[in-house]
């Protein structure tokens, strides 16, 4: 029903769907549509209009295609031919290039273009033939369940979208994809399920609205995730010996888990963990991308968030929402036990391993346990 | 990051090209927004994103800031583009000249109103996945022929939000604006397109 004291306007349902409002202000928001009609009509309008026109895109010539047609403008004018002679061609075409300067012959844009293609994709080619095509990892079972489809496409690029409908079966879940959740849906993940008769290396849910990646080169047992914004949560069997599982989040900050489960954030440049079992290592990302630890975080701890600029501060297990700044998510509908269905393959069930479940989030955690379809559907 | 582009120009400039790869493929998709809100086309885009990288490589070593070559080289493209425009002098070709243009305008139509979903299913046939492809393809070329029509800077704004999925911030940066005026024309633009787009493919887009 409408909220009698709806005040939602577009440009607020707007600045939502883009992510734009502050945590505090994005939770109110989401109430806000899952309780009003109107609120929750103008929001879906909307957010069909956001992913309209982001499927718009979809076939632009950018991304990891625009690097590959430049390697085969190059190959198809015969300036490279193996691995051996691409990195020569590199190291004459960066003379041609310093000769070009000085050269008015090479001031012709043909010229320039030749000397530069002379540099540069003999480099491409170079990379391409020494890493080889990348070989496509499965990582295990993925489900869809909620409201909207999610959006899967090749990490680079933005030709190979494909949308996955809540449904109850489940798909293959790959790594070097990024996945974009919208509200009221959630991306469960089952890493490395029956893979040699053990259990699965890990679950994760990704509550909408959220964004997700896989590195290219992560398996099962060696993971690392990027959690681009939004929140998930995530249940980590032991790691063995020469095993990992790690979450990012922006760039900036990583969660390194040894067995756990533990909810992460990313809001505004800012990364929240609550740990409900186990222990999590939990740093930033240096300018190269070293981890740099910053803390240990366990049950006790309560939610402990690092800004961007890597500041650490803890939330006291007492405090109430309104002490607790980035830790009210805004996921309207949204939930990690989104389906009844027993064979749920990422859903803890509620409760389970969470001896310091007063000590968490409870709006973060409702959100993530409510039941699907809040309109009822 | 900042910090990464950093790392990368030095390292190009310290004698490995190579690794200019990593920032074409890191700003490609991010020039490519740029060029097509001033050109409103993917190929000719596509030709301006090319030569800039390569007019970036050959003035790398005067960038003052290294970690800045996000905002450099995005000067650089929008330059080229504008130039582009400039040389061309006819009017803004369609966006229509993508390969999502195959089907014709009347049978998207017709395909566009009667299939709404933008989804794959898993029991469709392979004549149901050809339907759909040529759908999805014709609302594409629907979509981009809306946006086309947005005046040049609103056009940029839509492109970096929806192609590159950028902030407001981070646009504004980029374009030199007021994050209150990237929004303000982020709002403008889309109300615009909502109309267009609810009205060519059938959409249930309420007026807000």
């Amino acid at each position: 029903m409408k909220d009698p004291d709806c005040n939602c306007s577009s440009e607020v349902i707007w600045r939502y769907i883009d992510r734009e409002l502050p945590a505090r202000e994005m939770a109110v928001v989401s109430e806000q549509i899952r309780g009003c009609d109107n609120c929750r009509s103008m929001y879906e309008g909307q957010a069909l209009l956001a992913r309209s026109l982001s499927t718009g895109f979809v076939d632009s010539p950018f991304g990891e295609s625009f690097v590959a047609r430049s390697r085969e403008r190059f190959g198809s004018a015969g300036l490279g031919e193996s691995s051996g002679d691409g990195l020569r061609t590199i190291q004459s075409g960066t003379r041609l290039l310093l000769g070009y300067r000085a050269s008015s012959l090479l001031r012709s844009r043909r010229a320039k273009g030749i000397a530069a293609m002379l540099l540069l994709v003999p480099a491409m080619i170079a990379i391409g033939l020494l890493v080889g095509p990348r070989r496509e990892q499965s990582l295990g079972g993925l489900r869809v369940t909620g409201r909207d489809e999610v959006g899967v496409r090749v990490a680079g690029s933005s030709a190979e979208v494909i949308f996955i409908q809540p449904q109850p079966g489940s798909s293959s879940f790959q790594a070097g994809r990024v996945y974009d959740i919208p509200a009221g849906t959630t991306l469960s993940l089952t890493l490395g399920a029956g893979d040699e008769g053990r259990d699965p290396a890990a679950r994760l849910d990704v509550a909408g609205p959220a964004r997700f990646s896989t590195d290219p080169d992560c398996t099962p047992h060696n993971f690392h995730g990027n959690l681009v914004s939004g929140d998930l949560r995530a249940r980590v069997s032991p790691r063995g010996e020469g095993e990992s599982f790690r979450i990012s989040s922006g760039g900036l900050h990583q969660a390194r888990v040894i067995g756990t489960i533990f909810v992460l954030s990313a809001r505004d440049g800012a990364t929240s963990l609550t740990v409900e079992e186990g222990l999590v290592g939990f740093g930033v990302l240096g300018e190269t991308g070293d981890y740099i630890e910053k803390t240990k975080v366990d049950p006790g701890a309560g939610t402990v968030t690092l800004a961007a600029a890597g500041i650490l501060s803890g939330i006291a297990p007492a405090a109430g929402p309104a002490e607790s700044g980035r830790e009210e998510p805004a996921l309207p509908g949204s939930s990690a036990a989104a389906s009844p269905a027993a064979d749920a393959p990422a859903v803890d069930a509620p409760g389970e391993g969470r001896p310091a479940a007063g000590k968490t989030p409870e709006s973060l955690r409702d959100q993530l346990d409510r039941p699907a379809n809040p309109r009822g559907k | 990051m900042l910090a990464e582009d950093r790392e990368y120009v030095e390292r190009v400039l310290a004698g490995e090209p190579e690794v200019f790869e990593h920032l074409v493929r890191k700003y490609n998709r991010l020039g490519g927004a740029i060029a097509y809100g001033v050109l409103s086309d993917f190929h000719l885009a596509e030709d301006v994103v090319q030569d800039a990288f390569i007019r970036a490589f050959e003035a790398l070593a005067g960038l003052k800031e290294p970690a800045r070559f996000r905002f450099w080289f995005a000067g650089i493209v929008k330059r080229r583009s504008i130039d582009v425009l400039r040389q061309r002098k006819t009017p803004r070709m369609r966006a229509a000249s993508l390969e999502a243009g195959a089907a014709d305008d009347g049978e998207g139509q017709v395909l566009g109103s009667t299939i709404s979903s933008d989804s794959r299913r898993p029991d469709q046939s392979p004549d149901d996945s050809q339907l759909d492809a040529a759908v999805h393809a014709e609302r594409r070329r629907q979509v981009l022929e809306c946006i086309s029509g947005l005046d040049e800077d609103d056009r940029m704004v839509v492109s970096l939000k929806h192609m590159e999925g950028m902030s407001y911030k981070e646009i504004a940066e980029l374009m030199e604006l007021s994050v209150s005026a990237v929004e303000s024309r982020l709002f403008r633009a889309r109300k615009v397109l909502r109309k267009q787009l609810a009205a060519a493919l059938k959409l249930d887009l309420p007026e807000s």
